[in-house]
């Protein structure tokens, strides 16, 4: 009898829950979210060459390890990005990717703009994604170098590269503003 | 026994289930992707100042090298100041503190993937990276900044040829700002200041500074063919002031200023599929620019490329096609004037230019 009047009471239950619903556009856009993310950062790649320069194989025809300070123009030191620019071409290169950047108070959030701007705000009348920009940038020996060349890699049989140019960066840059971001064009 | 039928019941259901939400993907082809046509993505950058490699002393640096003078020694481009900044940055003197609105909320920069038939390249999806677009102008009428005067004039256009009489551009009057979306507030000044170092000795320091720049109406489009790149370039900028000069190596005793006020420059590249522009980097790793020849506006092509037709078959692009046009209001060196200067309807039908490490 217990049982029974137990179970009569469980198919109860369900009534008093509450069901979990999706939240419409108009109650979403009501939601005003926390003030957002601030972020610093410090990165150094392949200060000194890089882990393939490193550990890279020596065997079997493989040449990757090698001594990279600085200084060293070798081609196997630093990052490399390759891009071929068509079936059977060569490759247009971004090499000897190396150094230290660092900087501080970069901010994410997002913003509604409904006013100034010269008049463009009320008209525009929506949400943007706003990245404040930090108020400084900090290099320490950042440097790559822009080239052309007929591998995808250095050690590639018959490798020859043209440098065009190389940036050395070292000290500070000084910056100031946001940089806003948002969808346009009707889809 | 019951309890497996229904265990078989179940698994049935199930499958079928299963069956019934299993769906292919397939890849899209060109002309599925061409009738692609995204939401854009709009860039702006509000009260932005931007300064770099300015207090060299401090060991401050930003140095291009890789270039070797005609004697083989190596030449350092040593940056002392690259800044971008709002009106009166008085020659890079006044940068943070003193920012600049690039883009605008209603006409900002754009990345887009767009939609090749509305832009004269058929069936294709085409990439596009704009600046703000520009207005038809008042004065000029059209989407370029230059404002016209024409005569009637009656001459030949080609010796031997048979007299013509029509309307002929005769100068340029004035430059008509209305074009620009990009309002004066929005036109940054930037400059660099760089030295010149030789094989480890300073030798000369230049500067060039740049204000009131807009460069609305340019873009890049970029699209595939063939398995190559393929792209259109346009390059516009207007700067209501240009100005250049030499200093000795420490920066001083400067020269006179060569001074350029009312700069319009307007430069594009390719049109559409018609003359596509190509960049590529052949097997031997030498990087090549390739403006194409006039493949389809002409039916029919003579062995070196152009219109076996002869000048009919290029009305099209002579009408249409692209072109280079410059301006310059008013050139100057120190304080003599040296007046205005044109050089327009430039038209490129072929073109390739390729580099050779030496």
């Amino acid at each position: 009898m217990m049982k029974r009047l137990l179970i009569i009471f469980a198919s109860f239950m369900p009534t008093y829950g509450f069901a979990l619903e999706p939240l419409s556009a108009e109650d979403l856009s009501a939601v005003s979210g926390q003030g957002g993310v601030y972020l610093s950062g410090d990165i150094t790649i392949n200060e000194n060459g890089g882990p393939l320069n490193v550990d890279g194989p020596s065997a079997n025809g493989y040449s990757w390890q090698t001594s990279c300070t600085t200084a060293s123009t070798d081609k196997r030191c630093g990052g490399r990005i390759a891009v071929n620019s068509g079936a059977g071409g060569g490759w247009l290169v971004l090499d000897n990717i190396r150094g230290r950047f660092s900087f501080e108070g970069l901010t994410l959030r997002t913003r509604k703009i409904n006013s100034d701007f010269d008049g463009d705000g009320a008209a525009f009348n929506s949400d943007v994604f706003e990245i404040g920009l930090p108020n400084n940038l900090n290099y320490e020996d950042a440097s790559f170098t822009i080239a052309n060349s007929n591998s995808a890699r250095p050690t590639d049989t018959g490798f020859m590269q043209t440098d065009i140019m190389t940036v050395n960066i070292n000290g500070k840059a000084n910056l100031q503003g946001n940089l806003l971001i948002f969808p346009t064009g009707a889809p | 026994m019951t309890k497996n039928l229904r265990y078989g019941m179940l698994s049935a259901a199930l499958l079928s289930v299963v069956v019934q939400v299993k769906a292919e993907l397939i890849g899209l082809d060109d002309q599925e992707l061409g009738d692609v046509d995204g939401e854009g993505i709009g860039f702006i950058l509000e009260d932005f100042a931007f300064e770099a490699g300015t207090d060299v002393a401090n060991g401050n640096r930003l140095d291009i090298s890789g270039i070797k003078n005609k004697n083989g020694q190596d030449v350092v481009l040593s940056v002392s100041q690259f800044y971008v900044a709002g009106a009166n940055s008085n020659r890079g003197s006044n940068v943070i503190g003193n920012p600049v609105n690039l883009g605008r909320l209603l006409y900002p920069y754009n990345l887009e993937l767009v939609d090749g038939d509305t832009i004269g390249i058929a069936d294709k999806a085409v990439f596009e990276y704009s600046a703000p677009q520009r207005n038809t102008g008042l004065l000029s009428g059209t989407d370029s900044m230059l404002v016209l005067a024409t005569e009637n004039r009656t001459e030949r256009r080609f010796p031997n040829q048979q007299q013509s009489t029509g309307q002929r551009v005769d100068r340029v009057t004035g430059i008509d700002t209305s074009v620009l979306n990009s309002r004066a507030a929005e036109r940054a000044d930037f400059g660099i200041r760089y030295d010149l170092n030789v094989a480890g000795s300073q030798a000369q320091s230049l500067e060039g500074h740049a204000q009131g720049v807009a460069i609305d109406g340019s873009y890049i489009r970029l699209w595939g063919e063939n398995n190559e790149m393929v792209g259109n370039l346009a390059l516009k900028v207007f700067a209501s002031d240009l100005t250049f000069y030499a200093c000795d190596s420490a920066g001083n005793n400067c020269g006179q200023d060569v001074r350029f006020q009312n700069f319009v420059l307007e430069n594009e590249l390719g049109w559409g599929e018609k003359q596509p522009v190509t960049f590529e980097v052949d097997s031997s790793g030498n990087f090549t620019i390739e403006v194409g020849r006039l493949n389809s506006a002409c039916a029919d092509l003579n062995s070196s490329g152009g219109c076996s037709l002869g000048s009919a078959g290029y009305s099209d692009f002579y009408n249409n096609g692209p072109r280079a046009d410059i301006h310059i209001g008013k050139l100057s060196v120190g304080g003599s004037d040296f007046g205005s200067a044109t050089i327009s309807n430039m038209q490129i039908q072929y073109l390739r230019a390729t580099s050779r490490d030496l």
